[in-house]
């Protein structure tokens, strides 16, 4: 009994550590994915200049969970005149998917600022947003992923450790 | 029916409110809605100005008016846009937007200059939405009238507001459908609408009606239009606005080489205004065209004052 109740408080600790190793990791690839967004995004107005909600929704359909969701709902919002500007339909739809979409306060700030300008400009403005913005986005993406590779090892291991720790002051 | 909710939508709330509030039944005599920065935001009724107060009441009272503000224009123009400036541009280089629904959005502010033409307007001060109605068979007096004997080369002229183009667009509309009560086949019509005031395209997409056999080739101008239709879409009648300078003339003169009938409108009191325009005199003194209509506001607009025979 008591050895059973030892494995599943180390398997539990275990599923956090690598669990919160996930987060890191899923936050890198959300990071990647916007920038490709931005890429495709870019192509849309700058070549084609369509407008936003419908650029956006075009977008929408080269990307994977939870930012699909997220262009979507934004091109409706945009097509239904939620707000007055684009950056306030970012700001209120950003709060919804909080918990999905794992950016911390300074990659939420890059991205209302890109959003703030998008739209409200000539293609050459518009142009120099999404390279400020690209170029930002690359800086985070290094960021995140030099925090991932020094932390993953430790908070699996932190996981495990703790699981034993625990085990150990019970016993 | 107040008005529709592509109207009230562009607007920022601060004044769609005011806008929706405005009863039906003054709704309906609307023609136009006014924003400059800093004045009273303004409606046109029966071809008269009015302020609106902020309960969206007509009103001609000055100090009970409602302000528009510089952001009030600032956001209208975002939203116009559909929040993209960018694919704008080249209709704002224009002085004008065209919304859902055919409306114009006549625009003025600070001007910037590339080699003496428009690169773009900033600073937006000023907002004209002309409402676009159509009024389906409003051209059939003038029908039975000039087209008795089968089609003409016809110009419609007459000051700003008085119908030409809701005239011209019923033309186009009733011998593209084609009308048997006025006995007039259905023919091929080439709309070149270069500001986008006869069709009202939307993203290329005429949001009003022109009939059934038409083809509109939108904001393009009307030499190079002109040409194109020509040669591609083998019209029997060519339709377009506003015409004046020489090249019009010259491009409606390749068109009547090939047999096609021209319907074109011109801005003027009459007709001998319209001739001291230069384009227009050559085509009078060419007799590119076989009649020549002068719409007024007498009755209300368009109210057909003259149809002279050439």
């Amino acid at each position: 009994m008591k050895f059973i109740g030892c494995i599943l408080i180390i398997a539990s600790t275990t599923t956090m550590g690598f669990y919160i190793s996930y987060l890191l990791s899923e936050k890198v690839r959300q990071i990647q994915e916007i920038q490709y967004a931005l890429q495709v995004l870019e192509g849309e107005i700058v070549y084609s200049s369509e407008p936003l909600y419908n650029a956006l929704l075009l977008v929408s359909k080269k990307l994977r969970e939870p930012l699909k969701s997220f262009f979507i709902d934004m091109s409706k919002d945009l097509k239904e005149f939620k707000a007055d500007t684009v950056y306030e339909i970012f700001i209120n739809l950003f709060e919804k998917y909080r918990d999905k979409i794992f950016l911390n306060k300074e990659e939420v700030e890059v991205l209302a600022k890109f959003f703030g300008e998008l739209g409200t400009s000539d293609i050459e403005g518009q142009k120099k947003n999404f390279n400020v913005t690209i170029k930002r986005l690359e800086l985070l993406e290094k960021q995140a992923e030099e925090k991932r590779r020094k932390n993953d090892k430790l908070i699996k291991y932190l996981g495990f450790s703790f699981g034993v720790i625990v085990v150990v002051i019970l016993i | 029916m107040g008005f529709t909710k592509e109207i009230i939508n562009v607007f920022p709330e601060r004044i769609s409110t005011v806008l929706s509030n405005i009863p039906d039944k003054e709704c309906n005599k609307i023609q136009e809605i006014r924003l400059r920065a800093k004045k009273p935001l303004m409606v046109v009724k029966n071809s008269e100005d009015y302020f609106l107060d902020d309960k969206g009441q007509i009103t001609k009272s000055l100090k009970d008016a409602f302000i528009v503000e510089v952001f009030d224009i600032d956001k209208t123009i975002k939203r116009m846009s559909n929040y993209s400036l960018y694919s704008v541009d080249d209709e704002i280089r224009n002085g004008f937007i065209t919304l859902v629904g055919g409306h114009r959005v006549g625009i003025v502010g600070r001007v910037v200059l590339d080699n003496n033409s428009i690169k773009t307007i900033r600073n937006i001060s000023g907002i004209n939405l002309r409402i676009a109605r159509e009024i389906k068979g409003c051209s059939k007096e003038i029908l039975k009238l000039a087209y008795k004997e089968g089609l003409k080369h016809t110009l419609i002229v007459s000051p700003p507001g008085c119908g030409k183009t809701t005239i011209l667009r019923d033309i186009i509309r009733n011998i593209s459908n084609g009308n048997d009560e006025l006995n007039i086949k259905g023919y091929k019509v080439g709309v070149v609408d270069e500001r986008g005031e006869i069709a009202a395209c939307y993203y290329g997409v005429p949001q009003l009606d022109v009939g059934i056999r038409t083809d509109v080739i939108d904001s393009c101008p009307k030499v190079i239009g002109i040409n194109l239709l020509l040669r591609s879409m083998g019209p029997e009648v060519i339709a377009v606005d506003e015409i004046g300078s020489l090249e019009d003339a010259k491009a409606i003169q390749d068109a009547l080489k090939s047999g096609v009938k021209i319907i074109a409108t011109a801005h003027g009191k009459d007709l001998d205004e319209v001739k001291n325009r230069i384009g227009i005199k050559e085509m009078l003194e060419n007799k590119f065209f076989e009649v020549v209509i002068v719409l007024s506001k007498r009755q209300g607009p368009g109210t057909i004052d003259k149809i002279i025979y050439l």
